[in-house]
């Protein structure tokens, strides 16, 4: 293996790890919080839907409008994660984050009871989108790079190396995040949902983000710092009442 | 069959406004004006979205504080 393909395959794997990282983040996050039957049948028809168009597409795969679907997949998860931000920032300024056990929590055990047959619409839709967008972003990354140095089967390689390695240590995490209160887990979702959301949304209008994918960090960090500040002005001013669920 | 079709606009209503219409009215507003300045200007407005979702995160919790100081 010369030079060229060792480069090739890096830079291939380090591309597909970033978004092999938002899609374990979106699935993990989303199974974590509405039960994981839902979240993979909606990860696994996205990734039937995406097989079936690379399969049917080829190389003519980057003819496809990737701005419109980051502009939709975007704006869609931003509504729905702003939603579940705002509900836990109002929880946690009633209950802190140290507090579990609430009903929340079990949301997480609810398909080993009477409704595991039921399937999560909302759950399927959000892994669905995470999944078929970032994989898409993927095939889009081996076939620029692998049809530009004529190493198609080396870029596979690579992104399918990202892949396994990432859903390894997702399931490490997992275990980890199973200590997590559920209000929480709902409150660092909502804020990653929100962070990819805006990151996309302004990516599908055409502009570039300061500093490329490092913006996601920085977008963290300000709805981190801005969410926090209000669980502290909500705390001084409690609330009436619980919100719904989403 | 309509009622299936109820139950796919009912769950799109509640997958993108919730149960704040106004917070995410802000949002699809902040986005459409960050998407027309974008197309129409040399201006490269990538922080408006992000202002926006701010702005709509602390409308929303407001009204709900407002809202809950006038129940007590």
């Amino acid at each position: 293996m010369n030079m060229h393909a060792v480069f090739l395959m890096l830079t291939v794997f380090l591309a597909a790890t970033v978004e092999v990282v938002e899609m374990a983040t979106i699935v993990l996050g989303v199974g974590m919080t509405r039960g994981w039957v839902s979240t993979f049948l909606g990860g696994g028809v996205g990734l039937l839907v995406l097989a079936g168009i690379v399969g049917g597409l080829g190389p003519l795969l980057i003819s496809i409008p990737i701005a419109v679907l980051r502009m939709i997949v975007g704006m869609l998860l931003l509504l729905f994660g702003l939603q579940w931000l705002r509900k836990s920032v109002i929880r946690i300024s009633q209950r802190g984050f140290l507090s579990g056990n609430d009903e929340e929590e079990a949301t997480t055990e609810r398909e080993s009871g009477p409704l595991r047959h039921r399937i999560d619409w909302t759950a399927f839709a959000l892994s669905f989108k995470g999944v078929f967008l970032e994989g898409l972003e993927i095939a889009f990354i081996v076939v620029t790079f692998g049809a530009a140095t004529d190493r198609i089967l080396l870029a596979v390689y690579a992104a399918l190396a990202a892949m396994v390695i990432v859903a390894g240590l997702s399931a490490l995490a997992r275990r980890g995040l199973k200590r997590v209160p559920g209000h929480v887990l709902k409150y660092i979702v909502g804020l990653l949902l929100t962070t990819y959301g805006t990151f996309w949304a302004v990516e599908g209008a055409d502009l570039a983000w300061p500093g490329g994918d490092l913006a996601i960090l920085g977008l963290l960090a300000l709805y981190a710092v801005a969410s926090l500040a209000a669980v502290w002005f909500l705390h001084r001013t409690p609330l009436a009442s619980s919100p719904g669920n989403a | 069959m309509l009622s299936y079709v109820k139950q796919f606009l009912r769950f799109w209503y509640r997958f993108i406004f919730g149960d704040d219409l106004i917070a995410a009215s802000l949002v699809i507003a902040g986005f459409i004006a960050t998407y027309f300045i974008a197309r129409s200007t040399s201006a490269r407005p990538f922080w408006l979205l992000p202002a926006v979702v701010l702005l709509s995160l602390s409308v929303s919790l407001f009204r709900r504080a407002r809202s809950a100081s006038k129940e007590r």
